[in-house]
């Protein structure tokens, strides 16, 4: 997967063609990110059978509301994985509230990479597949252990501000500011690189 | 709420990290139009948002896609069902009323029809182009604001910023006309000087008054006295030979430097004067001192 700008053009074209019903656009799409969307799920959900079917569930939304999306906001991209996000943070939250209250140390293994490979998917394979994903990753090195970690627990475990400070056991506003620092860092690198 | 302080919950809220109250502020603060923040958010929630491109992607299984492409073909997007049933196909005529006799008229009718539809298909063709237009009018009337409002931001940032330097320019030149003044006067060959001696309880405090009668300047610097508290003052008496305390001037040491430069007001019957001394007085001085003398020199 890259993102050129040709390609993103591209997919500005898809996601009009979608919202007029173009079956092809939507098997484009599909091609072109299910795979990292696919990963977005698993890393949230941590488990590959749910991740699917919320994989699947969310295409099938963006097909059937492909005129939600707004390209003065978003770009199609940043609409697919935010929507994914949403969608499997909701699903996490009311597993969580039929489990009962999270745990401290449900947040404390590291699962950022491994738990979400498919079988026999090798890592530097994984690495080398997608030159978007290889600017993301440089810029992640940049951040620090904590700046790192609290964007995980918030993005990835959808943990907010005040349970990422009971999970960490960092202040409050050390949290906010951790998590604007990484974000402002990744921001510039990416632009840098864009 | 300023943009300052959204701002700083807006990265919160791309990183999905926010709470009911950062959400509910951010809201109402881009309720009210502010293309700042909106544009600040979206910023953020695409740095957020490339997050998951950390992760190796997972191809999905065969089935999911054969699934969702079996899915797609019984499921209309609803924009699209919306439009369908928004315009029901117009009613059919029952085919034992087309008469042959009708058939002309028919035809005719048909020809004006072809005639009106093509004429609004051209007018159409044009109202599309002039959507088109009015769309990428907005969006450079939107880009406009946005960038008017940055504008006027920058543009407050700076007025306050050269008004900032004005301030410091003017204190500044306050500073160096006092110090050239401070130097003609030590230059000059009628300078006089005196030591001033710290007494219990500043034994350390000591100081030296200068004054040059021809410029009718007098200086009074005083070293190792420690910053007051605002209810507190120095003051600095000029006293005659007789005993007589006149008020000549209240001063603050810097609390850093434990030291002052100060102008004493002299009174006009200065010869008279033998002696200066300082004492720590209630804020807004004394008429009298009501400190004991702390420093104190001969001048007569």
């Amino acid at each position: 997967m890259t993102l050129s700008k040709e390609d993103q053009h591209n997919d500005y074209e898809l996601m009009a063609a979608l919202a007029g019903g173009d079956h092809d656009a939507l098997s484009v799409l599909y091609d072109k990110y299910a795979g990292v969307m696919l990963a977005l799920c698993r890393r949230i959900l941590r488990d590959a059978t749910e991740a699917e079917q919320l994989l699947l569930d969310v295409f099938t939304e963006i097909w059937q509301r492909a005129d939600r999306y707004d390209e003065r906001r978003a770009t199609p991209l940043t609409y697919l994985l935010t929507l994914c996000r949403s969608r499997a943070i909701d699903r996490c939250r009311s597993r969580r509230s039929k489990h009962g209250k999270w745990a401290v140390n449900d947040f404390t293994t590291d699962n950022t990479m491994e738990s979400v490979m498919a079988p026999g998917q090798q890592p530097a394979e994984a690495v080398s597949s997608g030159e978007q994903g290889h600017l993301v990753r440089q810029a992640m090195k940049t951040l620090t252990d904590i700046q790192r970690k609290v964007l995980e627990l918030a993005y990835f475990d959808g943990l907010s501000q005040s349970e990422i400070a009971e999970v960490t056991g960092i202040p409050l506003g050390t949290v906010k500011s951790h998590v604007r620092m990484a974000l402002i860092q990744l921001r510039q690198k990416l632009r840098k690189e864009d | 709420m300023q943009c300052d302080e959204v701002q700083e919950l807006i990265y919160l809220e791309a990183a999905g990290a926010e709470d009911a109250a950062a959400r509910s502020v951010i809201r109402d603060h881009l309720a009210k139009g502010c293309v700042i923040c909106q544009a600040a958010l979206a910023e953020a929630t695409a740095a957020a948002a490339q997050l998951p491109l950390n992760l190796p992607p997972c191809p999905p299984s065969e089935s999911v896609k054969k699934e969702l492409m079996r899915r797609i073909k019984t499921a209309t997007p609803l924009s699209q069902s919306e439009r369908t049933s928004a315009t029901p196909e117009p009613k059919r005529m029952p085919r034992k009323l087309l008469l042959w006799p009708l058939v002309i008229s028919t035809s005719l009718a048909a020809a004006m029809f072809l005639v009106a539809i093509l004429s609004l298909q051209a007018n159409e063709n044009l109202s599309r182009e002039h959507l088109k237009d009015l769309t990428a009018l907005a969006s450079l009337q939107k880009s406009f604001l946005r960038d008017t409002a940055r504008l006027s931001q920058l543009s407050h940032q700076m007025h306050d910023a050269v008004a900032m330097e004005k301030r410091k320019i003017l204190s500044l030149e306050t500073k160096l006309a006092a110090a050239e003044s401070l130097k003609a006067m030590i230059g000059s060959p009628a300078l006089e000087m005196a030591s001033l001696h710290g007494s219990s309880p500043m034994r350390t405090a000591w100081g030296r008054v200068m004054w040059n009668d021809k410029m009718k300047m007098w200086k009074l610097c005083v070293f190792n006295m420690p910053h007051l508290p605002n209810s507190k003052t120095y003051e600095v008496w000029m006293i005659t030979s007789g005993g007589k305390k006149m008020p000549a001037g209240l001063f603050n040491t810097d609390y850093k430097t434990q030291s002052a430069l100060v102008t004493p007001a002299v009174p006009p019957n200065k010869h008279e004067m033998a002696e200066i001394a300082v004492t720590i007085e209630p804020a807004g001085g004394s008429p009298q001192p009501t400190g004991a003398i702390l420093l104190a020199g001969h001048i007569g």
